[in-house]
């Protein structure tokens, strides 16, 4: 039996490659980089700077999949999420540390209800964790066809089972927008914003948009209580560690270039560095430019050619490494060490820079989430950032050009500064990612981190699209499997293990 | 109208409120034989379906404009042709575009596809296929509008039949349609159109009505779902046709009064109803605004539903998540209507002559103006450029004003009933969005100005304030999917039965919401006999 090639050495294909590996099969991962992880892999800036991985969020990875892979065998350490906080203009911010009674006081002291508001929350989003758990970890009912609607039926039972009240409320949620959501519980704007930002970094919706709070929802139900020891790189380090333990074989450097088809089925994928044959493809990189740049058009029906061409690959987020002189000084919460540092005001602003953004311009107040990396990635008393900014258009009016790259990392600077007010003198080195960059590096179409916006119209049975939904496509052994399939909120790999179990059962 | 019946009368039901909704409820209760009273605010019947004479020997439909969606089964049961109905097809849409060009889409194919290949020959050809697609999603939707809402959360065998009809009906439809309907109900209307069609030209007045009613842009997610309601229309059985009344919309409400009278239904105006009165968690009847107290065995309100609950009721009467489900839903009222009496038709310099003058006009140039219109109504003011969607309904109809002469309804959104300096001062910037209105038009048609003989301006806070549409919002609620099917308007209160015994709702706040469809009030009848509640 030839060997399954992997297309897309990040998370999802590395993931699917361990998977696919365990159960026996010989797997090839074939990566158009030097090394593994994607969006995830870490690197080197600045020269004396190093990053831990473009995409900062670990705390979704699904905590059972890293059990199934025996991911802590291989180097993987859970830790809590590090001591964070949301600066404002004029204030002292609201900091989340270990301590949370202080937290706890820091927003009583600003909004008289918000403490017992957001216990609210929390107590209901637990409720609606199975729910969603129970969602994310299978893969969607294809509504289409003549497929039994059982899972489904199970699913809306599993539904009922919440009760009638918590159901409704869930079915209410779901599209609504996320502003409104919150505001019934939580009164201080600032920490509403600093609850919504992160969750919209996919899409291309503000806050009040309709079907943001469905969003916001699904990510916050799907974070975990740890994330790993040294952010992504150490995620894709350990998953790496996992699949060669596994027996999967690696081509870095080799970029794959066309899926070659015979009478229907996959006989080979062809690579800048040669061709490998196989009857058995899965392709975690992006569904759209699977199905239009490495198979042939003709040979798929004119309605997934279609329906992959009008999917929403435009992402929206922006990265910019920063390599300070010194660690830096938070103008609220002076000498104090903050590993997370949101910057925004509130969920009106954030509405606002997403309009700037969809009409393709920089928002005139960016909202940044910045990571403050472990020391060892700066050189000794030097500090590295990590900023990752949403709201930031792909289709810039005029370009990208270098004075546009130059003028959003003024930007963000002079934002920073708002609050950090000498980082800006701190800065001696820095990498500015636009969304056209992140194309260009990563392979990722339209710079979009998970391959395709989300929306409820591009979710579960619709993702990527209806006809494609459940990793299946038309041509006999070509998978799909990367975070633009089923579930793709955040970096959970249940797209790569969920591709993985569909091409066992069916190849 | 006159007084009829007395205050002493033993009611099986007062409605509150002689909307079409409240009339036609009262008509099916009184067809069943039960003794109704309905009692309306203003000096006649109508409530949004309303035509007035403003300026001598012109009729303003005031409010709503077109009929599309009044359920064929009303027609019937109602007898509404005898009692006077007639309905006229819009015949076209067109739109002009500000660089000279324009597009009119109309009942001939062939010139339709020629109009649209002047804009992209791709979309000429997919045009038509699209529509067929459009139109047989709409048949799968009527179920629902024409049914009580399914409740998820029932264990019935009555509601998880319902259910299963729901879910086979879906499978039966073809693959790609199953798709669409799927985005339809999650796209916002550009993305669902732009998976269609190319030209932008087509797609911004398209994705039009998508918004009509709602707070939201054309991109906005769950935008797609309100263009099926275009693809709706039936009159007479024939899909794909809006209409007028004759004699403007007010028609459809005198036709729907007059059925009532009937079959023995008591109309009383002018009889403004300032409470619900509550007794031991029961309503018993109303106290309208002069004192007079009115007992009723049931109470049902054919007005908005925070008006019904949260005004009328009285939070002291209402379980505390009820509320807190009324206050969380979503009646920003976004359009006002600007209505004019014309001296002449003044042409459209794209388009000399008025046979494409005889439908609905949509003054929607690009999606990014459409979306700069929805800019400004965010930050609260009303578009300066705004989304107009007219009608001449003179064209069609010669009742509504002297031989030559012409009157124009002019649908302006966004005019947002939220201004950034408070709803209340409407009042004063009625003339300047008036001047925005006429001046976005009168781009296209350059001699409007000189004809105008009298306009009527209807801000959001005018609707508020003389129709009682809460915010303005002219759906009663706005139709979006967190406020349709089971949670319209509050989740688990989708069946017209409210917290209070014996008060029921049945105008466009409950399913399947607004529009001149009269399905509210119909299935809340039905919904009321088959309870056994009076």
């Amino acid at each position: 039996m030839s060997a399954v090639v992997v297309i897309g050495g990040g998370v999802d294909g590395l993931v699917a490659a361990t998977r696919l590996a365990r159960a026996g099969r010989a797997v090839v991962v074939v990566e158009q980089r030097r090394e593994v992880g994607g969006v995830c892999a870490g690197g080197s800036f600045g020269g004396s700077f190093r990053h831990t991985g473009r995409w900062c969020d670990t705390v979704h990875f699904r905590p059972a999949l890293a059990k199934e892979l025996r991911l802590t065998e291989c180097g993987l350490r859970f830790v809590p999420p590090a001591d964070s906080l949301a600066v404002e203009a004029d204030g002292p911010g609201i900091a989340w540390t270990s301590d949370s009674y202080k937290t706890e006081r820091d927003l009583a002291r600003r909004a008289a209800g918000d403490v017992d508001g957001l216990a609210r929350l929390q107590a209901w989003v637990e409720r609606t964790r199975p729910v969603i758990e129970a969602l994310v970890d299978a893969p969607p009912t294809r509504l289409e066809g003549s497929a039994p609607l059982t899972p489904l039926v199970k699913q809306a039972l599993g539904m009922r089972r919440m009760g009638a009240r918590d159901m409704l409320e869930l079915l209410q949620v779901g599209p609504a927008a996320a502003e409104d959501l919150l505001a019934s519980y939580v009164q201080d704007p600032l920490l509403r914003a600093a609850m919504i930002a992160p969750s919209l970094l996919g899409t291309r919706m503000g806050p009040n948009a309709p079907h943001s709070a469905g969003i916001w929802l699904l990510y916050e139900a799907l974070t975990g209580a740890y994330e790993v020891d040294g952010g992504p790189a150490g995620l894709v380090s350990a998953l790496h560690v996992a699949a060669e333990r596994a027996g999967v074989r690696f081509r870095l450097g080799a970029a794959a270039r066309r899926v070659r088809v015979e009478a229907g089925a996959v006989v080979a994928v062809e690579t800048s560095e040669g061709d490998l044959d196989s009857r058995a493809v899965l392709s975690a990189i992006g569904p759209r430019r699977t199905l239009l740049d490495l198979v042939d058009p003709m040979l798929l029906p004119s309605r997934v050619v279609r329906e992959a061409r009008a999917l929403r690959v435009r992402g929206s987020w922006a990265v910019i490494h920063l390599g300070l002189s010194g660690p830096p000084q938070w103008r609220s919460r002076p000498g104090v060490a903050f590993g997370r540092v949101h910057v925004g005001a509130s969920p009106t602003e954030l509405d606002r820079a997403m309009d700037d953004a969809n009409a393709g311009r920089l928002p005139e107040k960016p909202f940044l989430d910045v990571r403050v990396l472990p020391a060892s990635c700066a050189p000794a008393g030097q500090a590295a950032l990590t900023v990752q900014l949403s709201c930031v258009p792909y289709h810039l009016e005029g370009g990208w050009t270098a004075e546009a790259r130059q003028r959003l990392l003024d930007r963000v600077l002079a934002t920073l500064a708002e609050h950090a007010p000498h980082l800006p003198g701190q800065v001696v080195a820095s990498e500015v990612l636009t969304p056209r960059d992140l194309e260009a590096e990563l392979g990722l179409e339209g710079g979009h981190p998970l391959h395709g916006e989300i929306a409820l119209d591009q979710l579960w049975a619709l993702r990527p699209t209806p006809a494609l939904a459940g990793y299946h496509t038309p041509i006999k052994g070509l998978f799909l499997g990367s975070s633009g399939t089923h579930p793709g909120v955040g970096r959970t790999g249940a797209s790569g293990a969920l591709a993985a179990k569909a091409l066992l059962a069916g190849a | 109208m006159s007084r009829l019946g007395t205050t002493s009368a033993p009611w099986d039901a007062v409605i509150v409120g002689g909307g079409h909704n409240g009339l036609v409820c009262a008509a099916l209760l009184a067809k069943a034989g039960k003794k109704v009273l309905v009692l309306e605010r203003r000096e006649r019947v109508g409530g949004a379906t309303l035509t007035e004479e403003h300026y001598p020997g012109f009729r303003y439909t005031v409010a709503s404009y077109v009929v599309s969606l009044l359920r064929p089964w009303l027609w019937r049961e109602l007898d509404l042709a005898r009692h006077g109905l007639q309905l006229i097809p819009l015949e076209t849409s067109f739109s002009p575009y500000p660089d000279g060009r324009s597009l009119c889409r109309g009942p001939d194919p062939i010139a339709t596809r020629e109009e649209i290949g002047a804009f992209s020959r791709r979309d000429a050809e997919i045009y038509p296929t699209f529509g067929k697609s459009m139109g047989r999603l709409a048949r799968f939707v009527k179920r629902f509008v024409d049914q009580t809402a399914p409740d998820p959360t029932s264990f019935r065998p009555r509601d998880l039949a319902q259910l299963v009809g729901h879910g086979r009906a879906f499978r039966e439809l073809p693959d790609d349609e199953e798709a669409l309907l799927t985005r339809l109900l999650t796209a916002s209307a550009t993305d669902f159109l732009r998976e269609t069609f190319e030209a932008d030209e087509l797609i911004a007045p398209m994705s039009c009505s998508g918004i009509i009613g709602t707070c939201l842009g054309v991109s906005s997610p769950g935008t797609a779902y309100v263009l099926l309601h275009h693809y709706m229309g039936e009159i007479d059985g024939a899909s794909r046709a809006w209409g007028l009344a004759r004699g403007g919309n007010g028609a459809v409400a005198d036709a729907i009064a007059s059925s009532a009278q009937a079959s023995g239904v008591t109309i009383r105006t002018s009889a403004a109803v300032d409470k619900i009165l509550v007794e031991r968690e029961r309503a018993v009847g109303v106290v309208l605004v002069d004192g007079e107290e009115i007992r009723a065995r049931t109470v049902v309100s054919g007005c908005e539903p925070r008006l019904t609950m949260l005004r009328m009721v009285g939070r002291d009467h209402l379980p505390s998540d009820y509320t807190a489900g009324l206050e969380r839903y979503k009646n920003r009222g976004s359009s006002g209507k600007v209505n004019l009496s014309l001296d002449f038709l003044p042409e459209f310099t794209c388009r000399p002559g008025d046979g494409h003058l005889r439908g609905d006009i949509a003054i929607a140039p690009s999606t990014a103006y459409l979306e700069q219109a929805f800019a400004e109504a965010k930050a609260g003011r009303w578009s300066r450029r705004p989304y107009l969607n007219v009608v001449i309904p003179s064209l069609l109809d010669r009742t509504m004003a002297p031989p030559g002469k012409h009157v124009m309804s002019i649908f302006v959104q966004y005019a947002p009933y939220h201004l950034a300096d408070g709803p209340s001062s409407w009042p004063q910037h009625r003339d300047a969005f008036r001047d925005d209105v006429l001046d976005t038009l009168q781009e296209y048609c350059p001699r409007l100005r000189d004809a105008i003989l009298h306009a009527q301006v209807l801000s959001p806070w005018d609707l508020e304030q003389e129709l009682g549409l809460t915010e303005g919002n002219i759906f009663h609620g706005e139709l979006t999917l967190d406020q349709i099917l089971f949670q319209r308007p509050v989740a688990g209160w989708a069946r017209y039965k409210t917290p209070v015994r014996d008060l029921w709702m049945c105008a466009s706040g409950t399913h399947p919401g607004g529009g001149v469809m009269g399905a509210p009030g119909g299935l809340c009848a039905r919904e009321m006999l088959a309870a056994g509640a009076l």
